[in-house]
């Protein structure tokens, strides 16, 4: 682990040099006509380190290109299923789990936390219909508030391992079975499922987002756990070693409770790995509003994390990889006000920050992607494709995020209190 | 979108336009200098600073701010390869009040060609300086190596213009060295041919200028230099 981790730094680095070697002249003539710290903030931030690290991650993950198979268990394990005002989502979610190929008994332990639409009564009907080893137990939670239903579920947890899966995330039907070998075997604190869209044509942000969970977040989950340290274990699918999430105290009320409880769990020298072969079908937000409010969260939620766990205060890989998560706020104010500025730029015919250039990155994203997709593909679990999706994906889906994400960051600083 | 959401998006976008204006702003500054005026030429020695192989990215701008910084009129032989992409650089050139001449279009060596392929060499440079430049006519052309075939030297249409002090910049691109060999050799009525794809030349081109000035001599670009009554043809 430590060579690989080494070998894909030291491409990174490669990458890195060549990167500087090439551009030298370009950024020396640029500086003439714009400011220079401008120019190597602006080239450092949208170039010099997305490429160290994307082509690291991109050799790392090259490395560990087979999906690894662990021998089956069958013990029997929880699923903690968290629902506010889930009535439409939650009989399918649950229904999902009913046909879980898994020759073990999987507790469904629904923790409804104060909805006041039917979803209690679509919960007592799925009990009526669930199989002998499949038994629902309904819990109610009038504490509103994610992490208070996940606490609250996760004292009733009896089984050595459980997992959570949102109210609106259907797993594919061997997805339970794999995570539970995962975690069986190698002892992670927590696994990480593959998260595919369950909604990919509902809209223009759905399709955009097909592609950030197909591509982006499943490539970075598999770099990260590929050195035991997948920085988050969504609360959407993700499996837990039960005591390690007791002995971490549980979910704090914050607005990236998964995120923060990865971290702790990272800081007791857990591994959190990463299993590409779970897949659970998430719903994702169907209009920008509901995106940008999503990934705004999910920015809060990685301070969150940082500040309840520093770098410094990680261990093993986990430190360098939070070092790294601590640079994305500078990409994406790089990206914000240097790449935007510059393709206006571009617009008026000066070429200096956004030109031939950023065609030829757009390409080599492009041939990482497809290795990603190669490895997805592979899997043999389904997913839906769309051309338009994709385009837009690649032009279009870092201004939302990075936007949202710095707003997430200014939110978290001035102490605004997010908003789900 | 929730209306906070909103609020910051907007906000952004006007962060975004704004830091987007002020390095416009920045940049058309350039563009926004007045022309260089000609200089007073009846009285005192008159030198023209030419300069070959351009428009070079990286160093033509540079030098385009110390002939603007010194107010130094001049004359700039490009090659038409290097207009290619360039073509702001060329705008910038002649709007600062620089002429324009001819280098050929790929810096061949004129004596190694036909006539028809060194007439279309002229044609392909001429025509993208005019397409540029909203039908500027490149008047003078100065052969690449200062070697031409007989034939253009008895062409009707054509100027050559060439030099009579080469600063030597292409052979030791040292800035003292070509400081010192064109201030001891300048006298009036010079052309001095220099190259602005070389760091040295604009350093150099800096103390060349106020020494020269101090020594009471007027720069002048090709044209105005003739209008004056020099000769700076072939």
């Amino acid at each position: 682990m430590k060579t690989k981790f080494i070998l894909s730094i030291g491409f990174g680095a490669l990458w890195l040099a060549v990167s500087v070697w090439l551009s030298l002249p370009w950024i020396q003539q640029v500086a003439y006509f714009l400011p220079a710290a401008y120019v190597w903030a602006v080239v450092i931030g949208i170039a010099f380190l997305p490429g160290f690290l994307m082509s690291g991650m991109f050799f790392s993950n090259l490395m560990h290109f087979g999906v690894k198979k662990y021998p089956t268990v069958c013990e029997d394990t929880t699923v903690v299923l968290c629902a506010h005002n889930e009535e439409k989502e939650i009989a399918h979610t649950i229904q999902a789990i009913f046909c879980q190929e898994y020759a073990g008994e999987i507790c469904i332990l629904v923790v409804d936390n104060a909805s006041t639409d039917g979803t209690k009564r679509v919960i007592q009907k799925m009990m009526e219909r669930a199989p002998a080893n499949r038994p629902i137990r309904y819990l109610y939670c009038d504490e509103k508030g994610k992490a208070h239903a996940l606490n609250a579920g996760l004292a009733q947890v009896r089984t050595r391992y459980f997992i959570t899966v949102d109210a609106d995330t259907c797993l594919e039907d061997h997805a339970v079975q794999r995570i539970m070998d995962h975690i069986a075997a190698t002892g992670s604190g927590c696994v990480a499922g593959n998260l595919f869209v369950q909604n990919p044509k509902a809209s223009l942000a759905a399709r955009m987002q097909n592609y950030d969970y197909l591509l982006s977040i499943a490539a970075v989950k598999r770099y990260q756990g590929s050195y035991n340290s997948t920085l988050v274990a969504q609360g959407a699918f993700s499996a837990y070693q039960t005591e390690a999430v007791r002995k971490a105290g549980g979910w704090r009320p914050v607005m990236g409770e998964d995120i923060v409880l990865t971290y702790n769990l990272l800081q007791t020298g857990l591994a959190s790995t990463y299993e590409p072969a779970a897949v659970g079908y998430t719903k994702v937000p169907e209009t920008l509003g509901d995106l940008y409010q999503q990934r705004l969260r999910w920015a809060m939620g990685m301070l969150e994390g940082l500040q309840e766990v520093h770098p410094w205060q990680q261990k093993g890989f986990a430190k360098y990889f939070t070092s790294v998560n601590m640079s994305i706020i500078y990409l994406d104010l790089a990206f914000l006000f240097g790449f935007l500025p510059g393709v206006i730029l571009a617009l008026f015919g000066y070429y200096y920050l956004a030109g031939l250039l950023t065609v030829l990155t757009l390409a080599i994203g492009i041939v990482f992607f497809l290795s990603v997709y190669i490895y997805q593909k592979r899997l043999g679990i389904p997913f839906k494709n769309s051309f338009i999706g994709f385009v837009c994906f690649l032009l279009f889906f870092q201004a939302v995020q990075s936007t949202a994400s710095v707003h997430g960051y200014l939110s978290h600083m001035f102490e605004r209190k997010g908003q789900w | 979108m929730r209306i906070n959401n909103r609020m910051f998006v907007c906000l952004t976008a006007l962060a975004v336009g704004i830091t987007a204006f002020g390095l416009l702003r920045g940049l058309d500054r350039r563009a926004r200098r007045a022309a260089i005026p000609a200089q007073d030429l009846s009285c005192g020695p008159v030198i023209a600073l030419t300069f070959d192989d351009g428009p070079n990215a990286r160093h033509t701008p540079q030098l385009l701010d110390v002939l603007y910084e010194t107010q130094t009129p001049a004359t700039f032989f490009v090659v038409g390869d290097q207009i290619d992409g360039q073509e702001r650089l060329l705008r910038e050139i002649a709007d600062s009040g620089h002429e324009i001449g001819s280098h050929t279009n790929t810096h061949v060596k004129l004596t190694q060609i036909t006539e028809g392929q060194a007439r279309v060499e002229m044609e392909a440079v001429a025509s993208k300086i005019r397409q540029t430049l909203d039908g500027y006519e490149p008047r003078f052309v100065r052969p690449p190596y200062g070697e031409y075939p007989q034939w253009m030297e008895e062409a009707p249409d054509l100027e050559l213009a060439l030099w009579t002090m080469d600063s030597g910049d292409w052979l030791h691109p040292n800035a003292d060295l070509i400081v010192e060999r064109v201030l001891s050799l300048a006298k009036d009525g010079d052309v001095v041919v220099l190259h602005d794809d070389n760091p040295a030349t604009v350093e150099a081109v800096a103390r060349i200028i106020p020494a020269l000035k101090e020594k009471g001599f007027r720069f002048a670009t090709l044209r105005q230099m003739e209008q004056a009554g020099y000769t700076v043809t072939r």
